[in-house]
């Protein structure tokens, strides 16, 4: 074989390798789950051990509960709740094949449930093959800023760490702020609907009392024969 | 050498999309919300397979289904509207923080639905989305440059949520004063009204049992 070819080969090999020992994955998604529904996810995880983190949060929609089941290859049931707000699972060691996650509004008749979850699998360290490419960068840099190259590069590591715990927390936040608010917006209907339910039920009933009791005095009205003849 | 470059992209493609997927019918629409601040970027990508009764799996498709995409901003306007093919990529930009509707349901014009369809579907949002060894072959940036190039989108990406996030805080906190208001004025207008209804009912009805004689 001519030496490019076998280069090729080579390069191949280690790209599946590195991509597939790398799996770090995190899935978000927002669904609105429609009263009497179940809505159901699966997701196929290709590594001999998994580890899973799968975690939701009702946001918006009545009590805001829902029925959660999560179920592994071979139908073996992980985790099955029944009207919970929010869920956090974690898994590991899990053996390879399609998992399912559901949620089940089916005992709600009337509100659709917004439902917020995020599955989050294990990740491998595969940052540090940057490092490798940027050596020659380094060294120049390392010249300039007058710190060593190992140093310079826990550095980096250490910032994107702390930028990537930001952005999970952020999201974490996100979402308990807007099924806050959906809270508050609810009880600010409530309050303005039943506010002037009970303005009309007062008059009326006000009113119903007058007119009972003059009918009651009033010899020659509608109300008083019935009156008069119930007893 | 040009088949080896097609299978190690091949290669590529296929371990590195990590998609859920999830089971429609042909006739069904299926929507996912996105609540992201403005001037965000969003890509989406998603393969469609046909329930095949003779296999009894899930096949690619081969004649002509599509996917029609349509994406609504906050406002409820459509931003997007597109059919695209059976394996397709989205992305649109948006120009309004809150809460997006993507919505996802296939071509198909039967009547009622006959088959199911296996969508395979992956959303990337903000910084996720940016495809970095485009900008580095584009920009010319060396290893180092497109890692610090990373974590200054990465930190961009964060100061927008925080003003988006800030944003929505004030709305929550004028919704609760507003109802803490409506609660006080509501209950006072209530018993003002209740003694009002009291006095005026008395008033009422002394004056007619005067008129009858009756007291």
């Amino acid at each position: 074989m001519p030496s490019s070819s076998k280069y090729l080969c080579f390069l191949q090999v280690f790209l599946l390798y590195s991509i597939q020992s790398s799996v770090s994955m995190e899935i978000d998604f927002t669904i609105e789950v429609e009263p009497g529904v179940q809505d159901c996810f699966y997701e196929n995880f290709n590594a001999s051990s998994n580890d899973i983190d799968i975690e939701y949060q009702v946001i918006e929609g009545g009590e805001l509960d829902i029925n959660f089941m999560m179920q592994g290859p071979r139908g073996v049931i992980l985790a099955s709740e029944k009207r919970q707000t929010e869920g956090v699972h974690s898994y590991t060691q899990q053996p390879p094949g399609d998992y399912k996650f559901c949620f089940d509004n089916t005992f709600s008749r009337m509100s659709s449930k917004q439902v917020f979850f995020e599955i989050i699998t294990d990740s491998m360290e595969e940052e540090d093959e940057w490092f490798q490419d940027a050596k020659d960068d380094l060294g120049e840099l390392a010249a300039i800023v007058n710190m060593k190259m190992v140093d310079f590069k826990l550095l980096i590591d250490r910032v994107k760490k702390n930028v990537d715990k930001s952005i999970s927390l952020q999201q974490i936040l996100r979402v308990f702020e807007a099924r806050d608010r959906s809270i508050a917006e609810d009880n600010f209907q409530r309050v303005n609907w039943f506010s002037g339910v009970y303005l009309v039920i007062m008059i009326s009933v006000g009113l119903t009392q007058v007119i009972m009791i003059r009918s009651l005095f009033d010899d020659n009205s509608k109300l008083n024969r019935i009156m008069r003849s119930r007893s | 050498m040009n088949l080896h470059v097609a299978f190690l992209t091949f290669s590529v493609i296929i371990t590195t999309s990590s998609a859920l997927y999830f089971h429609i019918d042909e006739t069904e629409k299926k929507c996912f919300i996105e609540e992201i601040p403005d001037e965000t970027m969003v890509v989406g990508h998603y393969k469609v397979e046909v329930y095949d009764r003779n296999v009894n799996d899930y096949v690619p498709t081969v004649y002509g289904l599509g996917m029609h995409v349509e994406i609504r901003d906050p406002e409820d306007k459509v931003v997007l509207s597109r059919i695209y093919a059976a394996e397709g990529r989205f992305t649109f930009t948006s120009h309004l923080a809150g809460e997006h509707i993507v919505c996802l349901y296939s071509n198909s014009t039967a009547w009622f639905s006959s088959g199911q369809l296996r969508i395979h579907l992956d959303i990337q949002v903000g910084e996720h989305a940016i495809d970095y060894q485009q900008i580095q072959t584009k920009e010319k940036l060396s290893e180092l440059q497109l890692r610090i190039r990373q974590l200054l989108d990465q930190v961009e990406q964060i100061t927008k949520e925080q003003n988006y996030q800030r944003y929505r805080e004030e709305r929550f906190r004028q919704t609760s004063e507003s109802t803490n208001q409506r609660v006080l004025w509501w209950s006072i207008a209530q018993s003002v009204i209740l003694l009002i209804t009291g006095f005026w009912q008395m008033k009422h009805l002394k004056s007619f049992f005067e008129a009858k004689k009756l007291v």
